[in-house]
């Protein structure tokens, strides 16, 4: 089924809602261009990814607003023909509507460079008072903690990805009540690529200077999904925690259903010297079958696929060297795996709007093939890119 | 019968007011009339711009700030490109912030509260207005001074031992006849000078005099401030308590 044309309709409502007055609509975004060499097993890949993010927002009234946003790319490099199903993999859209556009000029693996296209915010929300309603393609955002979000079940993404903090969109239909000033009733509902609808229902609320969420619903129409989560303080250092129960509605009576939690602290101290610690536990993770790092390194997760192993640490510290070079390093740690990851990183502000950003990721760990042997895995990944912001 | 009434007006109010500013005002009441005249009496509504100065280098961010007492603050940035759109929320002891981005709200540890802000030379506590110069220090006048062809009394503030203030003790200049802050210096528990603050370019604003510069320079870093401009600022515009919320956290524009 084609979905462009809903869109297209969308956009022209949109437009012409918008175009009344100047005041009305503001336009930003970026443009970047990263340079991204990556050493796996036995090979060399390389690629550059001319980016564009346009951020359209629009307020034709008091209460009702809209946002139209694209992320085009430019990409080349020889990842295209070495990884296999690599221009498929960009000509996807995981979400019901199709917005997304990939010319590779039929070459496929052979191409030289790849142009993708992909709407990936076209919503429009009413206000009424404490009352929003927000329709289209919009990003649901209920996670508490920084790396790993049991709670947010709808739009679930690598950690990895570095050069796609908006990240996807879900195609939803949103209903929040602010019930106070601290505190909201929601009512989410999504449906994906494959027809698969999650519903769920959120109340989140303050109490004794913490922030508690609790939520229940239907993930995929495969699981009960029901959670909690929190952030808060203790001492000066901030504490946070998700935790997410699913069950199988199929073999409901014959499971107990699988939890995955995660627990962090961060604290930053007076010279702005920041750490940042975070625990994952994982019962889907016992389920995996997992004999590579690159399977789950990059793009959308499945929720459940959070955790690649039972138990993973997370850490960070970072600090601004001045206040132009900020220098962070994280690392985690996969027990199971005797695994590890680095990932320094640099962001250097070369003015107002002007970025450069070093960022390093390398894993380590050991996995075991079908025959029983063990073989460590070393990965290399570097990141250099320059980003212009408007 | 208009004019009568105003002239009455006058009279009341001028009755109100002009005991206050005779000579036996105390020390904490000189700070207190000077901040409410700065801050608002119950609320402010600005629009300012910060610049960051450093021996090399120059960045501008501008923002819009609500406030109402010191309980309630909430702060928008609208400049540069990459920072706009994030807000953050102060309600009581409490902060949050917007990322419009990652469409993320953070509630920040209190940790957050005594770093540089959006890294300027200003603190989180200084631009939401955590500590209080009235109720979390001691006030002493220790002489009069001239400061830009205004007369000033000079007040000492010490903090509160049991105040939650990261100074020690502050020096206060404030004009005499307006009540503005023209220059403060901010000493560590240690005694130590770290920062001035000066007040500058007198302006009325919403028919208050005020100063609409003010600079921020740090005592042991050479060549280095951070400057504040007041481009716009509303006092006491009816701005309820529900206002600082995390809905409008993500609507205000």
């Amino acid at each position: 089924m084609n979905r462009r044309p809903i869109c297209i309709l969308f956009f022209i409502l949109l437009i012409s809602a918008g175009a009344r007055g100047q005041e009305k609509i503001s336009l930003n975004g970026y443009i970047s261009d990263m340079q991204t060499a990556y050493h796996v097993p036995n090979q060399w890949l390389w690629e550059n990814s001319l980016q564009n993010r346009f951020k359209l927002m629009i307020y034709p009234t008091d209460w009702l607003s809209g946002s139209l946003q694209f992320r085009s790319r430019i990409i080349s490099g020889n990842t295209i023909a070495k990884i296999p199903g690599y221009t498929e993999g960009l000509a996807g859209d995981p979400g019901w509507m199709d917005l997304t556009w990939m010319y590779d000029g039929n070459l496929g693996d052979n191409a030289g460079y790849v142009l993708a296209s992909t709407m990936d915010r076209l919503w429009l929300q009413a206000s009424f008072g404490n009352l929003e309603i927000k329709a289209g393609r919009q990003r649901i955002n209920w996670g508490q903690t920084f790396v790993w979000n049991p709670n947010d079940i709808f739009n679930s993404y690598s950690y990895f990805e570095v050069d796609y903090p908006e990240r996807p969109g879900s195609d939803a239909l949103r209903l929040s009540y602010y019930t106070g000033n601290a505190s909201s009733i929601e009512l989410a509902t999504k449906i994906d690529s494959a027809n698969r609808v999650t519903a769920a229902g959120y109340f989140r609320f303050n109490t004794l200077a913490f922030d508690i969420q609790l939520l229940g619903g239907i993930y995929q129409e495969e699981d009960l999904v029901l959670g909690a989560g929190w952030s808060g303080n203790i001492g000066s250092s901030a504490f946070r925690g998700e935790m997410s129960y699913f069950r199988d509605l199929k073999q409901f009576k014959d499971t107990t259903g699988y939890l995955m939690s995660s627990v962090g602290f961060d604290y930053t101290f007076s010279n702005s010297l920041m750490i940042q610690i975070e625990g994952l536990y994982s019962a889907f993770a016992k389920d995996l079958d997992i004999y590579s790092f690159l399977q789950f390194y990059s793009g959308s997760l499945d929720v459940k696929n959070l955790g690649f192993t039972e138990w993973s640490f997370f850490g960070n510290i970072s600090y601004p060297l001045t206040p132009l070079i900020n220098g962070g390093f994280a690392t985690i740690w996969y027990p199971r795996w005797k695994g590890v990851y680095l990932g320094p990183s640099f962001d250097l502000s070369i003015n107002s709007n002007f970025d450069l950003s070093l960022i390093l990721q390398y894993f380590s760990a050991e996995f075991e093939d079908p025959s029983g042997h063990k073989n460590r895995e070393k990965n290399t990944f570097g990141f250099l890119r320059l980003k212009w912001s408007f | 019968m208009k004019t009568r009434t105003k002239l009455l007006t006058m009279f009341l109010l001028s009755g109100i007011t002009f005991p206050v500013l005779g000579q036996d005002l105390s020390p904490k009441e000189i700070v207190h009339k000077a901040d409410e005249k700065f801050n608002g009496e119950k609320t402010s509504t600005s629009i300012m711009a910060m610049t960051i100065v450093r021996p090399t280098w120059e960045r501008t961010i501008e923002f819009k700030n609500w406030t109402s007492g010191r309980e309630y603050a909430l702060t928008l940035i609208t400049a540069p490109a990459k920072d706009k759109g994030q807000s953050f929320l102060k309600r009581q002891n409490e902060m949050w912030s917007w990322n419009p981005t990652i469409s993320r709200l953070i509630k920040l540890p209190p940790s957050m509260m005594s770093q540089g802000w959006m890294g300027s030379d200003y603190t989180n506590d200084d631009i939401l207005k955590e500590s209080s110069v009235v109720n979390d220090y001691t006030h002493q006048i220790v002489g009069e001074e001239e400061v830009d062809g205004r007369m000033c009394y000079k007040i000492k503030l010490v903090a509160k031992e049991d105040a939650a203030v990261i100074w020690g003790h502050q020096i206060r200049w404030i004009d005499k006849k307006d009540f503005l802050f023209l220059k403060s210096e901010l000493y560590d528990e240690d005694g130590y000078l770290v920062r001035t603050e000066t007040g500058s370019e007198i302006k009325t604003m919403d028919g208050r005099l005020i100063p609409t510069r003010i600079e921020m320079i740090p005592a042991e870093e050479e060549g280095q401030m951070t400057i504040i401009e007041i481009k716009e600022n509303h006092f006491n515009a009816p701005i309820k308590e529900s206002f600082f919320s995390q809905q409008n956290m993500k609507r205000i524009r």
